[in-house]
């Protein structure tokens, strides 16, 4: 059986784990490193794959950034501003001697869902990842991740939603719909400012009214884009991910919403998709780096036999 | 070189043509559709079919609809719905026509045709925006076109520009096609929109003198010429709302290139505002390292759907 290590890496830390090809984390660990200079992760990530260099097949990294998946290249690295226009994967690869695959940690997380969670055997799905800052997400067509032009795709964040406010920046879904949107929904609504996600899952829970009419404002909002997402992808379902899908009720104050949209909608012509919360949480770039490494290995292999 | 009898089904006529495998046309024609019986429409495309027995190699054909092109099966047909509806177009026309047989929605065929030799050509993905008298899109992968769960990938007519307004006003489709331009010059000149020429579905106030010609679209970009302000307010609110829908394209897909057809992106002064406003607007976002995306006039105007369904057909028979 195959075996990889999966390194998830973050602004102060790198998570890693020993993975089976059956998903068995046989061994988990984290060791801190900085992220000013090249050498600052370099270095102790280097170190780190090659005490199990023996152990593994091979290497899977995921983390922020414009990244092909294919070849390994990072086009930018998010808040690793020494990453521009560079063969990643390669380089790693060479200084550890095991074949290496890097991938963007949100698209990891979709592909957590794409391999074995809720977006298995769904030819046409989105993956749509509520965040602190954004939305991130993914396209799954014809069964298929879609990588997008530029790596790109399923940035929802830049979709556009509402006509009014279009001059501004409110209409725009990363700013209408991240976690900071549901808090400003529910202080417009009830009057209770700096309500974090922990708090208002509380709320709810005590049936405060005021807190529900302000999810429900927001969760509308929400379903006008998973419906203008619909007219372009024509999904059969769609996954909510982030922090926010750990709350049943909040998915399911999410599908009441978009049955509110399509169902009252007077355009008709746009198929409602089935709204499901998330397969993965805490593991789930772990799970999507598994996926990810089976998958570019499988089609190098199969570029090489042609 | 193989040889194609097209055929493009459209409310008023049928067009036809031969076309080879390069998308080099000859012998044209057309007819009146036949849209009142099912018989009328199996014998129209026998009696077609026969004269050109024995020279083709596949009948492939454009039509408007909800179609399932690899089962022949149409859910609806649009102006034919009344006698095409939830039947099988490929066991209809079985006994007619003993070579294989292709169909394709017209608007995506009309894309397929940008795809296979127009200002698609070598996209692995892209996606138009098509400006009718309402709007159509579709979206292109490796060469192919995209066709969703429900046959209703690139639904952009129906896009949803108002967050809390679930009426026919909120669509992109009744906002951005010619329709909702043209009906937004009048209300600025504070004319009436009848005069204008729109979609017969809107609902309009009775014309005060039906006799005189209809204003058109491109009497309008004559006005915005000669600086007349109601009019060009009235079309860069326009060109917001068709930026909107580039926008939302551009988000989810991340394609090397979209495209804009129909009639009035020949107009090169449309084309030029739009991107110009989408380079705009990309600049913010640039920043946070959102791509680039080419924005391009569609390059076939006539025979789109013809060519487009050929392609169809070679793609579905495999032999490009």
């Amino acid at each position: 059986m195959e075996k990889y290590i999966v390194l998830d890496i973050a602004r102060s830390h790198v998570s890693y784990a020993i993975v089976t090809e059956d998903l068995d984390f046989l061994e988990k660990g984290r060791i801190n490193t900085d992220y000013h200079e090249k050498k600052d992760l370099f270095d102790p990530m280097i170190e780190l794959i090659r005490r199990y260099k023996d152990e593994v097949n091979g290497v899977s990294i995921t983390m922020p950034g414009v990244i092909d998946r294919e070849t390994g290249f990072a086009y930018s690295g998010g808040m690793y501003n020494w990453v521009r226009n560079m063969d990643y994967a390669g380089e790693v690869s060479k200084r550890v001697d095991l074949p290496v695959v890097i991938c963007n940690d949100a698209k990891a997380a979709c592909m957590a869902e794409l391999g074995y969670g809720n977006l298995k055997g769904i030819r046409n799905g989105l993956m749509v990842m509520i965040l602190n800052t954004g939305i991130g997400g993914a396209v799954v067509a014809d069964g298929k991740l879609l990588n997008g032009e530029h790596f790109a795709a399923g940035e929802f964040s830049y979709m556009r939603g509402d006509y009014k406010e279009r001059d501004g920046v409110n209409d725009m879904f990363a700013l209408a719909n991240n976690l900071d949107g549901l808090s400003r929904c529910i202080e417009e609504e009830s009057g209770k400012k700096n309500m974090n996600a922990m708090r208002i899952f509380a709320k709810l829970q005590m049936g405060d009214e005021a807190v529900l009419a302000g999810v429900r404002k927001y969760c509308d909002m929400l379903a006008t884009y998973i419906y203008n997402m619909q007219c372009i992808v024509d999904s059969r379902r769609v996954v909510i991910g982030g922090s926010i899908a750990d709350e049943k009720m909040i998915i399911d104050l999410i599908r009441e919403a978009v049955d509110r949209k399509f169902d009252n909608f007077s355009y008709q012509n746009i198929f409602k998709p089935e709204i499901m919360e998330c397969c993965f949480h805490s593991n789930a770039r772990m799970y999507g780096a598994v996926y990810n490494y089976r998958e570019v290995m499988k089609n190098r292999k199969a570029k090489e036999s042609e | 070189m193989m040889m194609f009898l097209a055929m493009d089904f459209g409310g008023t006529f049928v067009k036809h043509c031969l076309m080879d495998a390069e998308g080099n046309i000859s012998e044209r024609g057309q007819f009146p559709a036949p849209l009142s019986f099912r018989e009328e429409f199996v014998n129209a495309v026998s009696t077609l079919y026969d004269r050109y027995r024995g020279q083709v190699q596949g009948l492939a054909i454009s039509m408007p609809g909800v179609l399932d092109s690899a089962s022949g099966y149409a859910y609806a047909a649009g102006a034919y719905s009344g006698i095409l509806s939830k039947t099988n177009i490929y066991e209809l026309l079985k006994d007619a026509v003993d070579v294989p047989v292709s169909i394709e929605n017209d608007a995506k065929a009309a894309i397929l045709a940008e795809a296979w030799l127009g200002a698609l050509k070598g996209c692995s993905g892209g996606a138009a925006v098509i400006i009718g008298s309402g709007l159509g899109g579709g979206i292109i992968m490796d060469g192919k076109i995209r066709r969703g769960s429900h046959f209703a990938s690139g639904e952009i007519s129906g896009l949803m520009m108002e967050s809390g307004n679930f009426s026919f006003d909120s669509i992109a489709g009744s906002r951005a096609g010619m329709t909702g331009f043209l009906v937004r010059v009048a209300q600025a000149k504070g004319m009436n929109p009848a005069d204008f020429e729109i979609s017969a579905f809107i609902q309009s106030p009775v014309r005060e003198d039906p006799t005189k010609p209809r204003i058109t679209g491109k009497e309008v970009f004559e006005w915005i010429e000669a600086g007349d302000e109601e009019a060009l307010a009235a079309y860069r609110s326009w060109i917001d709302d068709l930026i909107m829908v580039i926008m939302n394209l551009k988000a989810v897909l991340d394609p090397e290139k979209i495209v804009i057809g129909g009639g009035v992106s020949r107009n090169p002064r449309l084309i030029k505002d739009l991107q110009e406003e989408f380079k705009k607007r990309m600049e913010p976002m640039k920043m946070f390292g959102m791509p680039d995306c080419d924005l391009e006039a569609c390059r076939y105007t006539a025979d789109a759907n013809l060519a487009g369904a050929v392609y169809n057909w070679m793609q579905m028979y495999g032999r490009e």
